[in-house]
């Protein structure tokens, strides 16, 4: 349908443009004409938030530009919430994403979340602050394929591979992919500390975790 | 000659490269051995924490310098304060309830960092220059507003940020005045500013405009002013210049590119890697200070990117003065 793709991207463009009225009405209209409300998520409000993260990625867009995006996305996908059959968020898997413990900058893991459920996953969010044995026992019960853990500052770093030793410990580590990122983390650190992967900004811990999953 | 007169030399016609790392009270508590907490809310133990630290690295400017979180605490912001660790906001106060301003918020932590300066400056003022730290205006109103909120309402709604932005200009102008009257060098951190967080253009409308006023305000009664901002500022170096400080303290920020875009003139502060003082060996350390003493220029003040950590290792702190007195030896 031509007309849905030029629906789609109008969508997609108000999100980047960070206009919330602008996308909700877009997004009214879609439903109204009886466009299947995950397709207007997939192809119009996800599409826009990629935009976003690779303009995030490309230092066009910075945090406020991104925090009001993830607003904009919002205002459209509270219309669809109701609407999407449940597993429908989840159908790309299921991450578990926080902040270590002691450290309190949680903006780049709510980047991270927003982008992830756009793309698709269900996103368990801890939240900041998180204490290792949050992060162990969410993963023995919530069963995600990927932990994801942020950290913002040296002084809290080294906690991200008290989590690792302690998912070994419990016999939990071969059974969930470890991300880290976070300004100070580095490629080689993560590897120092047994991570299955990093990402130095948010849309490539989408792309990271993407390519983690079978 | 005096330290304080070396600061002045170095913006004279002969400067000399000074060093002042950003020790700071979590790293000064833990040589001291004394809870952070206790530091943290005593100005007569923050003030002996930062002189055992000085007396034990011997450099060439003390910075007084709590946390982040004292401005905000005493204009109503709720925080929390482990023992050992530093303090973070636990509530903002919002953008329509922020409280009058009339005198300072005495009954708060603000004389906690007066009182340490004052007795900072009675020990050892005669001879060294004590900066005291305050955040800029951006900071301050993003921890009023709550960041993710401030931040948000830099797109949506613009006039409430600048409101809340002339009011913490007005409130650090009153503690600046508290500061200089206390002996100490009124000394600017606007950690959120940076080039990691908002972009240059946002930089130049919402951080410049209120720090050229905080800055002139400052520079009337004490000079020189300085400026520290973390993470990469480096699309920002001409503009943090032209918000008239005399020190532009840099963290993720390559110093030759620095100083061509800064020009001759300013003063650049910086900026050994602060994870490498925290994890890397004194002879990385070393390694990395003589290559900011190389890319700097001459007008340099040798430092940290950021705050020493708790945890560095004295030897790492020590390596970065060494590099600096070697160099002017």
């Amino acid at each position: 349908m031509a007309d849905s793709s030029a629906r789609f991207a109008a969508i997609a463009q108000a999100v980047v443009d960070l206009q919330p009225r602008k996308t909700a009405q877009l997004v009214q209209d879609a439903l109204a004409d009886g466009i299947p409300p995950a397709e207007i998520l997939l192809n119009g409000l996800a599409r826009g938030m990629n935009r976003v993260g690779e303009l995030f990625a490309e230092k066009e867009f910075f945090v406020p530009e991104v925090l009001m995006a993830s607003r904009t996305m919002e205002a459209g996908f509270e219309l669809l919430r109701p609407l999407l059959a449940t597993g429908d968020a989840g159908r790309l898997g299921r991450v578990v994403l926080g902040v270590v413990q002691g450290d309190i900058h949680d903006i780049g893991k709510n980047i991270v979340k927003v982008l992830l459920e756009a793309a698709g996953f269900e996103v368990i969010d801890l939240g900041r602050d998180v204490p290792v044995q949050e992060f162990v026992r969410s993963v023995r019960e919530r069963q995600p394929q990927v932990v994801g853990l942020s950290s913002l500052m040296t002084t809290t770093m080294p906690l991200m591979a008290v989590v690792i030793e302690e998912l070994k410990k419990q016999g939990l580590r071969e059974k969930v992919r470890v991300v880290v990122g976070g300004a100070p983390v580095t490629a080689d650190y993560a590897r120092s500390i047994g991570a299955d992967g990093y990402a130095p900004d948010a849309p490539t811990a989408v792309r990271e975790i993407r390519n983690l999953l079978p | 000659m005096t330290r304080k007169k070396a600061l002045l030399d170095l913006f004279g016609e002969e400067p000399k490269p000074l060093v002042f790392p950003l020790v700071v009270a979590d790293h000064a508590a833990k040589l001291a051995r004394r809870k952070l907490k206790k530091v943290l809310t005593d100005g007569e133990l923050l003030a002996k924490a930062l002189l055992k630290a000085y007396k034990t690295y011997d450099y060439d400017a003390i910075l007084v310098f709590a946390d982040t979180m004292v401005e905000a605490e005493a204009l109503g912001c709720g925080i929390e304060m482990p023992d050992n660790d530093n303090p973070h906001l636990v509530t903002s106060v919002g953008p329509d309830k922020l409280p009058a301003l009339a005198e300072l918020n005495l009954k708060s932590r603000l004389p906690v960092v007066l009182d340490a300066t004052r007795e900072i400056v009675k020990e050892v003022g005669q001879d060294v220059p004590v900066f005291t730290s305050l955040k800029g205006p951006f900071s301050l109103a993003c921890f009023l507003v709550g960041t993710e909120e401030f931040l948000t309402r830099l797109r949506s709604d613009p006039v409430s940020c600048r409101r809340v932005l002339r009011y913490s200009l007005v409130h650090q102008q009153r503690y600046a005045d508290a500061i200089v009257a206390a002996g100490g060098i009124p000394f600017i951190g606007e950690p959120l500013a940076s080039g990691d967080v908002i972009s240059r253009l946002d930089f130049q409308n919402f951080a410049l405009p209120f720090l050229q006023q905080l800055i002139t305000y400052i520079g009337a009664a004490a000079r020189p002013v300085g400026l520290h901002i973390c993470g990469d500022t480096s699309d920002r170096i001409v503009v943090m210049r032209d918000t008239g400080a005399d020190i532009l303290s840099l963290d993720n920020v390559e110093l030759t590119q620095a100083r061509r875009k800064a020009g001759k003139d300013s003063a650049l502060m910086g900026n050994v890697p602060t994870d490498l003082i925290h994890t890397g060996t004194p002879a990385q350390v070393r390694e990395a200070a003589e290559k900011c003493l190389k890319d700097g220029g001459k007008r340099l003040i040798l430092s940290s990117a950021c705050d020493i950590p708790r945890d560095a290792p004295a030897e790492n702190v020590k390596a970065i003065v060494a590099a600096g007195r070697a160099w002017t030896s």
